[in-house]
C-alpha cells in the first residue's frame, strides 16, 4: 500500500466523519421535531438549523466524491450494489430538504403539519439508513471475484446492520437534542434538555451493547485491535465521552456536551474505522476478495492530485464553514431578524 | 465523456496522465462558456417575463421598468454572445465528434460545399433529409470559412456509431430556432428601448412573457443535443465504453425502471409545488427585507 492510498482512506474517513457530526445534529432536530409544541417552537428548531443543514449534508456529497475519484471500484460496488437502498435515501434526502424549505411557505395548518411529519420522519429515516449502510461496510457484504455486489436488497438487512441502524438513530437524536438546548431558550430548551437526560443512556447502552456485539461476532473488525492494543482507546475513549455528555447535561453546559457527544460520534467512526482498515469494503465469507486501500484505488497521481486539492479545499471550506457558525452563534426564535423558516 | 483527454488505458482503465489535459480537454471552453451564456440568458429572461407580467398588469410599475430594462440588456448580450459561443463549440464539435455534427446537420454523405440546413425533415432510412431548406455551402463556410472544405457525412460511419439521428437532429435545430429568437425578441426590445416605447408596447411585453421558459427548454435540447448526439458511447470511443458496455451488472432494468418511476413523480410533484409557491411570490410582489413594498424612485423615461 502506498502513502497516498493510506492517506485517501484516512481523508474519506474524516470527511464522513465530519457528515456524521454535522449533518448527525441536524438529523437529530428532525427526531425530535414533533416533539415541539406548536408553530412557534418548530418554527424556532427549523431556525436553529436553518443557516447551516445544507452545509451539512454537503460533506457526504464530498464524501461520496471523494470515494468517487480515490477508489472507484468502492464507489462502483457499493453504489450500485446499494441500488435500490440508495435510492431511499436520496427520497429521503429531497423530502427531508423541501420539507423544510416549504413548510413555513404557506400559512394552512394542514399544509405545515404535512411537511413537519414528513420531515421528521424523513430526518429518522435518514440516520436509519444511512446507520444500516454503515453498519454493512462494518459486516462486510458478499462479492463475486469481480468485485461485484452479490446480493439482494434483503441481504443489507440483517440484524447487525440494523443495530448499527438504531444506534446511528439514538446517537443522532442524542445529538441533536444537546444542540437544541444549546441553541434555544425557555420552555423549549427545557424540554430540549429532557430529551437529552432521556436520549442518553440509551445511547450509552446501545453503544456498549454494539462494540460487544462487534467483538464477540465480527472477528474481522478485531483483527486489528489484536495486533495495536491502544486502539481500544477508541471504542472506551468514545465511551466515556458519552459519560461525559450526560454528566453536562446534568450540570446544564449544553455546549460542553454537545462538545462530547461530537467526539463520541468521532470516536465510534474511528473505532469502525480501526477496525476496517485497510479495507474499504470486506467480502462477505471470503475476505481475500476485500475491496481495499490497496487493490482498489486510483492511479498515484491521480491520489497525489486530489490530495493537492484536499490539502487547500478543506481548510477553506472548514474556515468559512466555522466563520458562518460564528455569525448565527447564539440562541435563535422567531423574530430574530435572521429567522428565516 | 465528450472529449476524453490526459489520459492512458492501463488494463482496460483509464488513467489520469495529465492533470491539465483533463480538466482543459478539447471541449472544455467551448462548452463551458456556451452553457454559462445560457444560464444567464434563462436567469434574464425570467426576469424579464415577470416584469413584463407586472408592466401589463400595471402594477409594481416602478420596480418592474426597472427590472425590465436590466433584464432585457443581460438577455440580449447573453442571447447575441451565443452566435460566436455556440458558433466555436460547433465547430469544436466538427473536430472532435465529426459523427455528431453530421447528426446535428443531417448530413449524410460526405460532401464539400456542404450545406447550412434551415430546415429539413431526416428520413433515416432513405439516408435524405426531406423539405430541405438550406443555404448552400453554408456548413462548410461555417466551419473552416471555406466553401471546399469537406464535411464527413454520417455514411462514412459504421451503422452501430451513429447517433439516434431524429432525436439529435430536432433538439439540436430546435435549440438554434429558439436562440434565433431570443436574439430576435431582445433587439426588438432595445430598439423599442432607444425609441422610448418600451414599457408600454403590449405586444412586445406579452412576448417577453411568452418567452419566460423557452430558455429552460433550449437549454434541455441543448443537453439532449450534446447527449444523446455522443451516443452509442457512455465515454466517446474509449474502448469498452459503449452505453451498452457500460451498464451496471448489479443493477437490474426492473430497479432502474422503479428509479425512474419514482424522480418523475417525485420532480413532477415538485415542479408542481414549485410553480404553486413561485406564483405566489410573483403575485405578492416585490419586499424588502421589512416585507414593505419596495418602492423606487420615478425613472427618468
Amino acid at each position: 500500500m502506498s502513502f497516498y492510498q493510506i492517506i485517501w482512506f484516512f481523508l474519506v474517513g474524516i470527511l464522513l466523519t465530519i457528515f456524521a457530526i454535522l449533518d448527525g445534529f441536524d438529523f437529530g432536530v428532525g427526531i425530535w421535531y414533533l416533539r415541539a409544541k406548536g408553530d412557534k417552537e418548530r418554527r424556532t428548531l427549523l431556525n436553529a438549523i436553518g443557516p447551516f443543514w445544507d452545509g451539512n449534508e454537503v460533506w457526504l456529497l464530498t464524501g461520496g466524491g471523494a470515494l468517487f475519484a480515490a477508489f472507484p471500484p468502492v464507489y462502483a460496488t457499493v453504489f450500485s450494489g446499494f441500488y435500490l437502498a440508495m435510492m431511499l435515501v436520496i427520497l429521503v434526502l429531497i423530502f427531508r430538504a423541501i420539507s423544510l424549505e416549504f413548510r413555513s411557505q404557506e400559512q394552512s395548518k394542514r399544509w405545515r403539519s404535512t411537511w413537519d411529519v414528513a420531515f421528521s420522519l424523513a430526518s429518522m429515516l435518514a440516520a436509519v439508513l444511512l446507520g444500516v449502510a454503515f453498519g454493512n461496510i462494518l459486516r462486510g457484504i458478499p462479492l463475486d471475484e469481480a468485485g461485484n455486489y452479490a446480493g439482494s436488497f434483503f441481504t443489507l438487512l440483517n440484524p447487525y446492520a440494523l443495530m448499527v441502524g438504531i444506534l446511528a438513530l439514538v446517537a443522532m437524536a442524542f445529538h441533536g437534542a444537546n444542540y437544541v438546548t444549546l441553541k434555544t431558550a425557555g420552555a423549549l430548551g427545557g424540554r430540549a434538555k429532557k430529551w437529552a437526560s432521556l436520549s442518553g443512556p440509551v445511547y450509552l447502552v446501545l453503544a456498549l451493547v454494539a462494540v460487544i456485539v462487534t467483538v464477540s461476532t465480527q472477528p474481522h473488525l478485531v483483527e486489528n485491535y489484536r495486533h495495536a492494543l491502544i486502539l481500544w482507546a477508541l471504542p472506551i475513549l468514545s465511551l466515556a465521552f458519552i459519560v461525559g455528555a450526560m454528566i453536562y447535561v446534568k450540570r446544564d453546559r449544553p455546549g460542553v456536551a454537545f462538545l462530547f457527544s461530537s467526539l463520541s460520534i468521532a470516536g465510534f467512526m474511528a473505532t469502525g474505522g480501526a477496525g476496517l482498515f485497510p479495507r474499504l469494503v470486506p467480502a462477505l465469507g471470503n475476505l481475500e476478495q476485500s475491496l481495499t486501500a490497496g487493490n482498489a484505488s486510483s492511479s498515484p497521481l491521480t491520489l497525489k492530485i486530489m490530495f493537492i486539492m484536499a490539502i487547500i479545499g478543506v481548510p477553506i471550506v472548514l474556515g468559512y464553514t466555522i466563520w458562518v457558525y460564528k455569525m448565527f452563534a447564539g440562541k435563535v426564535d422567531v423574530d430574530h431578524e435572521s429567522s428565516h423558516y | 465523456m465528450q472529449t476524453p483527454a490526459g489520459y492512458q488505458l492501463v488494463n482496460g482503465r483509464a488513467e489520469l496522465t495529465d492533470f491539465y489535459a483533463a480538466v482543459f480537454n478539447p471541449s472544455t471552453v467551448e462548452r463551458y462558456t456556451h452553457t454559462v451564456a445560457g444560464c444567464l440568458a434563462t436567469g434574464a429572461f425570467f426576469m424579464l417575463g415577470i416584469s413584463a407580467w407586472y408592466l401589463l398588469k400595471g402594477k409594481h410599475v416602478e420596480f418592474a421598468k426597472r427590472s425590465l430594462r436590466l433584464s432585457l440588456i443581460v438577455a440580449f448580450l447573453a442571447s447575441a454572445a451565443q452566435l460566436p459561443l455556440g458558433h466555436m463549440h460547433a465547430v469544436q464539435v466538427a473536430k472532435t465528434q465529426p459523427e455528431k455534427l453530421a447528426a446535428f446537420e443531417g448530413i449524410f454523405q460526405t460532401q464539400k460545399n456542404a450545406p447550412a440546413l434551415v430546415f429539413g425533415i431526416p428520413n433515416v432510412e432513405e439516408g435524405k433529409i426531406h423539405a430541405a431548406i438550406e443555404i448552400p455551402s453554408g456548413l462548410s463556410m461555417m466551419i473552416a470559412m471555406d466553401p471546399e472544405y469537406e464535411v464527413k457525412g454520417l455514411n462514412d460511419f459504421p451503422r452501430d456509431e451513429w447517433p439516434p439521428i431524429a432525436m439529435t437532429f430536432y433538439s439540436f435545430h430546435l435549440m438554434v430556432y429558439l436562440g434565433a429568437w431570443f436574439i430576435f425578441i431582445t433587439t426588438i426590445g432595445l430598439f423599442l428601448l432607444w425609441r422610448k416605447k418600451l414599457y408600454h408596447n403590449r405586444l412586445f411585453l406579452k412576448a417577453a412573457m411568452v418567452s419566460l421558459p423557452l430558455p429552460f427548454l433550449a437549454n434541455q435540447l441543448g443537453w439532449i443535443a450534446a447527449e444523446v448526439g455522443r451516443q452509442p458511447w457512455v465515454v466517446y470511443r474509449m474502448p469498452g465504453m459503449r452505453t451498452s458496455e457500460a451498464v451496471s451488472i448489479t443493477v437490474s432494468a426492473g430497479e432502474i425502471l422503479a428509479s425512474i418511476i419514482m424522480f418523475v413523480i417525485l420532480y413532477t410533484l415538485l415542479g408542481l409545488l414549485w410553480i404553486r409557491l413561485l406564483r405566489k411570490a410573483v403575485r405578492r410582489g416585490p419586499f424588502d427585507t421589512d416585507g414593505k413594498e419596495l418602492k423606487i424612485k420615478e425613472l427618468g423615461a
